[in-house]
Parts: structure tokens; sequence; C-alpha cells
């Protein structure tokens, strides 16, 4: 395993972070988040993300280098980059940064794929030796992703969401709660003060043995819940914490019903020639801890390892793009100084991601 | 010496360099701003790679992709030499040569803003041949390059001489320790494209059943926020005696914005909070709530008039209350426990109708 000295740089979306780290070591890991100058907006705006990242990359990739006492670039071996996929205007600003950096000092670029990353992350866990190949659950703003990693980190896409991520899900059930963004944390935290039970939202039933999921029927549940409480008025029950328990326990459940159709697939004792041991959790939505209770029981009764991203690095961050960058060759020369960034990952396009 | 200029605002990439002895090469490109590190290393190449010294590049107005990469390349390579910065306008850049040649002749830098407009800005040479922009640069249409006054330089792209003498200037009229590569931004000119999601604003009663809502809110506006228990007191005062009111946003679920809380003590009505999500700020929530405040005490009877304690360093809640009548009556020290600021007192008489402007 590297334990080379690397610079990570992220700015897909709409946080702009940097970090330190040797090997799975994080010897630092700044994140500057613009959700608040997003939120009056109603979601992240490229062209109003892009500025801020221009704004912000230099000081945090400084503030990176302080925190992990690196004197300069030169003491670093490599600095990795997020290239995609994102909001290409933005993913070009850490690109050029990195580029920049590389460049001027001779040290080997790395572009890393921003999923890579997630499913990297869990190599984070502390005390937890993850090591290929596993199963993973990638669920964000962006995605829900049910994948095979094999030895060489070679990932392939078993499943995905036929509409909605689930962060989208709960992004959108937060904003008809009328709560503000980032909708998640704060549905979750509205969802605490619920009745268990007081209302109920069937999950999406997928058919079949496809690894697939559907989050959108869920969202119409709380929108008909809402619009006929609102005809009711008298006691106004059920309450939003009602109605946000009903919600997140449908995601929760629906996430957990495909990581359980995954292991019996491909999980311990399916009988799968690449038949895996370990799962691992990724992405925003990995923060929720009911998903995380929900997985983790989930793989014990399957006799399956479950492995979750710590919650500070589920989210967008540089660490883990610092920590993926081992898997992937050094850039130098004209193909570092060339380098583009993309908006769609190859995971997508080919169900396939190798880092190379 | 070794100064290296670039510019990334027009469809050409653009690379300068002044070697030790003052001497200027440069190159162009036709690719992608991407592509801009290929110019420069084979530019430096032929150059024999000299160390730079200082760096220079175009912050715009131009193609806002093409001019941040360009800035944030600059940026980067700044940061890792550890040398110099300096921004360089793009139109001057564009527009020097033809000035210089024109001395007191007014010269237009013009760059193809796309979406039928022309980004623009006036120069001109003294005898001396030192080149000053004679007013901002700005926006105008395709057809109104016509009518402008003056000489109007309007190609794609630019001499890198040019750009390497507009550097020079720069950097000659710079002042001691300038050149901070974290000061050097793109001029946009244009604001993103993007405007805040429209508000649905309703102003209704604030009720028991917003509390979670009023603490997260709370939480996000203040550093010491009121406690839970604060608000639930404030709630429940009788309706005669107290005004609540709450801003919702009926375009995101009717979530809530803002709240406004008065009580009557004594004769007088106490303006106790106004508080507003810092993510709709700056869009008047805070007054339509104060007004409403002001307008449903005086229903009520609006006794002596209203008072308020406020932060001396909230200069925005000051301006608004200035702006509907108040005024600083007095000052009460150490006021705010947890940081030991003072308070300003303010006072609007009930018999001083203002209508706010």
């Amino acid at each position: 395993m590297s334990d080379r000295l690397v610079l990570a740089i992220e700015s897909s979306c709409d946080e702009t972070a940097a970090a330190v780290v040797r090997g799975r070591s994080v010897l630092s890991d700044v994140i500057a988040s613009q959700a608040e100058l997003h939120d009056r907006f109603g979601g992240v705006v490229p062209e109003i993300a892009s500025r801020r990242h221009l704004e912000l990359l230099d000081v945090v990739v400084r503030q990176a280098l302080d925190d992990a006492g690196v004197g300069g670039l030169r003491d670093l071996d490599a600095i990795a980059v997020t290239q995609g996929p994102g909001l290409v205007g933005a993913l070009l600003v850490g690109v050029a940064g990195a580029k920049a950096r590389a460049w001027a000092t001779g040290l080997p670029l790395i572009a890393v794929d921003h999923l890579f990353g997630h499913v990297a992350s869990a190599m984070l866990a502390p005390d937890v030796e993850l090591e290929p190949p596993y199963l993973c659950l990638l669920a964000s703003g962006g995605h829900t992703m049910l994948l095979d990693v094999d030895e060489r980190m070679r990932i392939t896409l078993l499943g995905s969401t036929r509409d909605d991520a689930a962060g989208e899900a709960f992004d959108k059930g937060a904003r008809l709660l009328g709560l503000p963004m980032p909708g998640g944390p704060e549905l979750a935290a509205l969802a605490t003060g619920g009745t268990p039970g007081a209302v109920t939202f069937t999950p999406a039933m997928i058919h079949h043995d496809t690894l697939d999921t559907s989050f959108s029927g869920i969202k119409t549940a709380l929108a008909v819940a809402l619009r006929e409480r609102g005809r009711r008025k008298a006691g106004a029950e059920p309450s939003d914490a009602d109605l946000a328990a009903a919600f997140e326990t449908a995601i929760v459940a629906t996430l957990a019903g495909a990581v359980r159709k995954l292991v019996a697939q491909r999980g311990a004792g399916s009988g799968h020639p690449q038949a895996r041991e370990t799962l691992a959790l990724v992405g925003g939505v990995a923060a929720n801890a009911k998903l995380r209770a929900a997985v983790e029981a989930t793989c014990r009764e399957s006799g399956m390892r479950s492995v979750a991203t710590p919650l500070r690095w589920c989210g967008d961050n540089a660490a883990m793009i610092g920590v993926a960058s081992a898997w992937y060759p050094d850039r130098t020369g004209s193909i570092a100084r060339s380098l583009d960034a993309y908006a769609t990952s190859p995971l997508f396009r080919d169900r396939e991601l190798v880092p190379n | 010496m070794p100064l290296l200029c670039i510019d990334t605002s027009t469809s050409l990439v653009v690379a300068a360099l002044v070697d030790a002895s003052g001497a200027v090469t440069g190159s162009t490109s036709s690719g992608r701003a991407q592509a801009l590190l290929e110019l420069v290393d084979e530019l430096l190449d032929a150059a024999g790679r000299p160390e730079l010294t200082a760096l220079g590049v175009g912050v715009g107005p131009g193609g806002f992709t093409g001019v941040r990469i360009g800035v944030t390349t600059a940026r980067g390579i700044a940061e890792a030499l550890d040398i110099p910065l300096h921004a360089i306008n793009s139109l001057q850049a564009i527009a020097a040569d033809v000035a210089t040649e024109h001395p007191d002749e007014v010269v237009w830098g013009a760059i193809d803003a796309r979406r039928g407009e022309y980004f623009v800005q006036p120069f001109r040479a003294g005898a001396d041949g030192i080149v000053v922009a004679l007013g901002p640069a700005r926006a105008i249409a395709v057809a109104d390059l016509d009518d402008l006054s003056g000489i109007v330089v309007a190609t794609d792209g630019m001499d890198p001489r040019a750009l390497a003498r507009t550097a020079l200037a720069v950097v000659a009229a710079a002042e001691d320790g300038a050149g901070d590569p974290l000061h050097v931004v793109p001029d946009y000119v244009r604001a993103p494209d993007a405007e805040p999601a429209r508000l649905q604003l309703r102003i209704d009663p604030l009720v028991l059943d917003d509390l979670d809502a009023l603490m997260r809110l709370e939480e996000r506006c203040f550093p010491a926020p009121w406690s839970r228990g604060m608000y639930e007191e404030e709630l429940v005062r009788p309706a005669n005696n107290a005004v609540h009111l709450a801003a919702r946003d009926d375009a995101v679920g009717g979530r809530l914005l803002g709240a406004g809380l008065a009580s009557r003590i004594g004769d007088s009505w106490h303006i106790m909070n106004i508080l507003v999500d810092p993510s709709a700020q700056r869009r008047g929530i805070g007054a339509r709530l104060l007004e409403q405040l002001i307008e449903c005490s005086s229903q009520l009877g609006g006794g002596d008039g209203w008072t308020l304690e406020v932060r001396p360093s909230n200069t925005a809640a000051i301006a608004l209350y200035e702006a509907h009548g108040f005024l600083t009556a007095g000052m009460r020290p150490g006021y705010y426990a947890e940081t030991g600021e003072d308070a300003f007192v303010m006072w609007r008489s009930a018999d001083n109708p203002v209508v706010p402007a």
C-alpha cells in the first residue's frame, strides 16, 4: 500500500475541499461549504458555485498544507484531483488549480473519479482494515448505486435508482415539509420527534431480481399526506415529525431491502463465483443514523461484515480523493498538462469504472 | 525579471514571456483553455526554462469558464512558486497598441461576450504613452458597437506582445508588496445567470406549532440563541398584549424564513426579536415583519410607541429601524451577557407617523 504524501483537491459540486493524506492517514482535511450560498436559489447554481470555488480554492489548499504541517508543495509526492463527474465549470477550477501546482513543482498529477472516491471512503473507517473486494451501497444527493468492487478496485454497477437518488428524495421531502437545505439531516432531526408507526408509507416494490431502487412513490405519498392533512385541519394530525419519521423509515427500508437482495445474490453464502464477504456503506446519505443501523443489521443477519464511512467523510470531501488516488496511475508531461474535467462518470456510461 | 503572462478570456489562448533582458516572446493557440499549460510549457522550453519571478494574468472580461481557467492556473502557479501575480485587464491588452499609436484618442477594447453582446471599455494613451481606462468595462449589444465614439478594437484574441506590454505597465505601477495571488479575481462584468428562487412570502401568526422550525431558525441566525423556553413563554402571552408573526415561503411548502415578536410592557410595545434566515436576508423580509409588527400592535392600541434594543455592531438592523422611524435613545452597557456587548436603545414615538421610504 502506498504511503505517499498526497495533496487532494475536490470541487465537483458545492464544496471546495482540500486534504493532505499519507496512505489512509488523513493529515488534514479542509471543507468550505457553499450550501448556504445556494439555498436561496433552491439548488446549486453552477456559475455561482464555480465563482466561489475560484475564490476559496487557494485559501483551502493553503489551510490543508498548514494543518498537515507540510512546509511547501515540494514536500509532497503527488497532487490528486477530482476529474469528474460533477458540474464541469466547478470541476475545472479544482483541475486547473491542481494542474498548475503539479506543473510548477514537477509533481505527478492523479486524476480521480468522484464516485470512486466515495467507494474508497469506507477505507477511512478507523480500526477496520477494509481491503477490496467488497460490495458497496453508494447513496448520495446525486446517486443511489449498488456496486461490486473487485480485488483491483475495478467497480461494476449492479443496480441504481430508477428516478430520484436517495439524497435527492430526502431533499425533496424536506422541501415539502418546509425544511431548509441540506434536507437530509434536517428531516432526520425532525423525524426523531415523530411517533414511529403513526403513519406508514409503503416502500417502493421493485419486482424480480433487479437491484434497482425507486423513491418517487415515497415522495408522492408524503405530498398526498400533507395535502390531506391540510384539508382536515382539526388537530393537524399527523404531525410534521410523524410524517418525517414515516418518510425516513420508507427510504431506509428501500435501501436496506436493496442491500438484502444484493447480499443474497452476491454476498457470503450466495454461491456466486465472486461472492464478497464485506459490504461498504458510503456517500452523503450514509450519514443517516437509521440507514447505518439498518444496513449493519441486514449484513449481520446474512453473515456479512459491514463497514460504513465515518460520518465526517460521508459528504463530499478531499480526504476520500486522496485515499482513492493510491489506486490510480500518476500522470505527467503532456497528459497532465492537458487534463480536462468530465461531467459523466464511466460508471454510468459503461457500468464499469477502472482506475486508470 | 522573467515575467510570464497568460490570457484565456477570448477564444485564443495567449502566453507571453518577458525575459531578464526585457525581450518578449509570445505564442498563441486556438485550442481550449484546458490546454493552456501546453502552450506555456512550449514557450518556456523555447526560452531555455528561465526561473520565473512574476506572473500576469488576463482577468477578463470574457468567457466565464475561460477566464476562470486562466486565473485559477495563474494563481496556482504563483502559489506553488511563491511569486507575485498581477491582474491584467484583457480589454486594455486588446486596445493598448492602437491607443499608443493614436495618443489622446478614445480607443475601445471589445471582446465578444456572446448572446449578441460585446464587453467594451474605453482607454486613452497620454503623451507619455501610459494607457488609462476612461470608464468601467460593460456589456453592450453588438448593434451599439457602431455608436461608440472613438476607435473600436474588436479582435478575437490579442497580440502576446501587447499582453506583455500591458503587464509590464501594471508591474511598473504596482506598489511594494502588491501581487498577492489571492487578490487576483476575474472581472466577470456580468452577474451569474441565476435569479434567486422567487419567494411567495406570506406573513401570518407565529404559533406554538412553529417552535421546532423557530428553534432551527434561531440557531442559524444568532450565535447565542434564545432558548426554547424563552420562545414558549413569549408565544403563550395573552393575545391583546403580544404580536407574533411568521414569514413563510409558500414556494417551498411554507418554510419558516423569518419571525417577529413584539410584547406590550407597560405603555409601550417592545420589539422583542426579529429574525430572518441567513439564506433569505437582504430581500426585504425583515422590513415586512417590522412593518406588520407595528401595524398589528397599533390596532391593539399603540400606547406611547415602540422600543427595542440592538447591538451597535448590527448596522443592517439599525439602518432598517432608522428607515422605519426609530431613533437611538440611549445605551444599555453590557446588555448582551454572552459577549458583554452594549445595546443601543431605539425608540419610535406613537405620534411619529413615519411612512417608510
